[in-house]
């Protein structure tokens, strides 16, 4: 008995210390911050001061105050110009270069790039394009007669301009997912439509898409989330401005922390962050079941 | 009358092909030529090509802010963090396929439900342990919050599950140990995955800059994307552009460099993640 248990002791011992380095970092720097976070949302704090538990004050401020509401309403609006173009934009050039070939490998890679080159770097190009004065965007814009546009630095374009470049970035990535996806599905199946007779066109409707919706249905999902988490392309294109404008949540924690060392303030807007993205994951495995057995 | 019918349907794809290229590598395709012309040609959307191809801008843009110190910064701090992962996702991957131990199934759901917590969200708080622990502005504080990757060990998990359990009892009767086993017969067989998440975490830790740009503030701790996120803010009023889009470059060929010899782990790895 007592040889048994110790080897039970051992055989837990050991798979303890396999997982203790993992479990260790994610203690640290994910569960407790977390944690910390939730708690001290109830407190008012800046660092100098002493902690002082102000109850649902923050949470009040948060829905109350007009920067917080327009970035939060600007969060969803980025996931309402990014994610609808970005999956049909994705999934058409999925359609298109899904087939073995040099040429469709080639242009999968080249429109994948966009999506792994250093993002500092890509809004600096994307910054020279949009300027005002000697960009190329508007050159070519003057070329088919449309007058000059004032991209970045516009309240009307700002927010459109950068989820242009966020889809840029983005959908090689959801391309790449889809082709997988359509490869999954292809094959024989396809082949038996073709010699059926089948169109192109029928054959996308009435094979690919339906087998590809539990893909798209994740990727939306995915992109939803990365949406909800932009940060880099907002700070290197407008520094969350014209007046504001481009500001999301994310960008908002990280001013209200670092410029304006509000620290309870910054955590509550942390926590509307994480229950945000909480309930996406929630509504994601409440149905994750359903669209799987439909397909 | 068929066959040209083909033909046709092959040249439109071309075609379409050629301009969606066209449109997604424009902003490289003019970063490229930007960088090799001269300060007022560069200004000048009518140029298209520089008149001289300045070649020299590329060591005057390496000369206009220390990027030889960027770059090094940031092949430690990546190389750092995708070492780490390794490690730590290996052995944790390991013990969630092939370990049996009362707390793993607990333990597994609270590695799943830690996905679903935003980095963004803990970064004021991962900065507060950073400054209490004495590490801002160090290589270590860039890194300690990236050197586990719940994806990589999700990843490695899978694959140390695909390997039979027969090759490890046999291993066993001959008198291996779970760490000889671990080393010596299972890490050899998930090669592909490593080589997935190595490069999955080199090109994440290279393009990560909210988190760098927190907790390091001195121009000598700066890697190649804060460092460029500085030299953009350096002369407000009259950019020189040219150097400005030589650097870009200098900043973008490397990695994808690095991806064009590895795209197939890489492709794999963000399958996985969309296939499940």
């Amino acid at each position: 008995m007592n040889y048994r248990s110790r080897r039970a002791f051992a055989r837990e011992a050991k798979g303890l210390a396999f997982v203790l380095p993992a479990l260790l970092f994610l203690v640290v720097f994910y569960i407790y911050p977390m944690c910390f976070a939730v708690r001290t949302s109830f407190f008012s704090w800046n660092m100098t001061s002493a902690m002082k538990f102000v109850g649902l004050r923050n949470y009040k401020r948060f829905f109350s105050n007009n920067n917080t509401v327009s970035a939060l309403w600007t969060t969803f609006k980025y996931v309402l110009y990014i994610l609808p173009s970005s999956l049909v934009i994705g999934f058409l050039l999925a359609l298109l270069v899904y087939k073995p070939g040099k040429a469709n490998t080639l242009a999968r890679t080249l429109v994948f790039i966009p999506h792994i080159a250093s993002i500092v770097a890509s809004c600096a190009i994307w910054t020279f394009l949009m300027n005002p004065q000697y960009g190329i965007l508007n050159k070519m814009l003057n070329l088919i007669g449309i007058p000059s546009v004032r991209w970045l630095n516009d309240v009307k374009t700002a927010l459109l301009s950068v989820s242009f470049v966020t889809v840029w970035r983005q959908v090689g990535y959801n391309m790449i997912i889809f082709i997988g996806a359509i490869q999954n599905v292809q094959g024989e199946i396809l082949e038996a439509a073709r010699i059926d007779g089948a169109s192109h066109f029928q054959i996308v409707r009435r094979m690919i898409i339906p087998l590809v919706i539990p893909t798209a249905f994740m990727l939306m999902i995915l992109n939803t989330i990365a949406v909800f988490k932009m940060f880099t392309v907002i700070e290197s294109l407008t520094e969350g401005g014209p007046a504001g404008s481009t500001t999301n949540l994310v960008y908002l924690i990280q001013q209200t922390a670092f410029n304006d060392y509000s620290l309870g303030y910054a955590f509550t807007m942390s926590v509307v962050l994480f229950l945000i993205i909480l309930l996406v994951n929630i509504f994601q495995m409440s149905l994750e079941k359903k669209v799987n057995y439909d397909a | 009358m068929m066959h040209k019918g083909f033909h046709w349907r092959k040249a439109l794809h071309y075609l379409i092909l050629f301009v969606v290229c066209g449109i997604f590598f424009f902003p490289f395709i003019w970063m490229l030529l930007g960088s090799l012309k001269s300060s007022t040609e560069v200004m000048d959307p009518n140029c298209f090509f520089p008149s001289v191809w300045r070649f020299s801008n590329y060591v005057e843009a390496w000369n206009y802010a220390p990027f030889d110190v960027f770059f090094k910064n940031s092949i430690i701090q990546s190389v750092l963090i995708v070492v780490f992962q390794i490690a730590i996702a290996t052995l944790a991957g390991f013990a969630f396929a092939k370990l049996d131990f009362k707390l793993k199934k607990p333990l597994f759901m609270v590695f799943l439900a830690t996905m679903m917590i935003p980095s963004e969200a803990t970064i004021i708080t991962n900065y507060l342990t950073i400054t209490r622990l004495g590490l801002m502005d160090t290589t270590l504080a860039v890194i300690l919050p990236s050197l586990v990757s719940v994806f990589g060990i999700f990843l490695l998990r899978q694959n140390f599950m695909m390997i039979p359990n027969a090759l490890l009892e046999s291993a066993r009767m001959d008198g291996a140990g779970d760490f000889r086993i671990f080393v010596s017969i299972c890490l050899p067989i998930v090669k592909s995955a490593v080589a997935t998440l190595s490069i999955i975490g080199f090109i994440g830790a290279w393009n990560s800059y909210l988190w760098p740009m927190i907790v390091t503030n001195s121009l000598s701790m700066k890697n190649v994307q804060t460092g460029m996120r500085h030299v953009m803010g350096m002369d407000e009023s009259l950019k020189p552009w040219h150097l400005l889009m030589a650097a870009a470059n200098m900043l973008i060929v490397p990695v994808v460099a690095l991806f064009l010899s590895m795209q197939r782990y890489y492709v794999e790895g963000i399958a996985k993640v969309g296939i499940k």
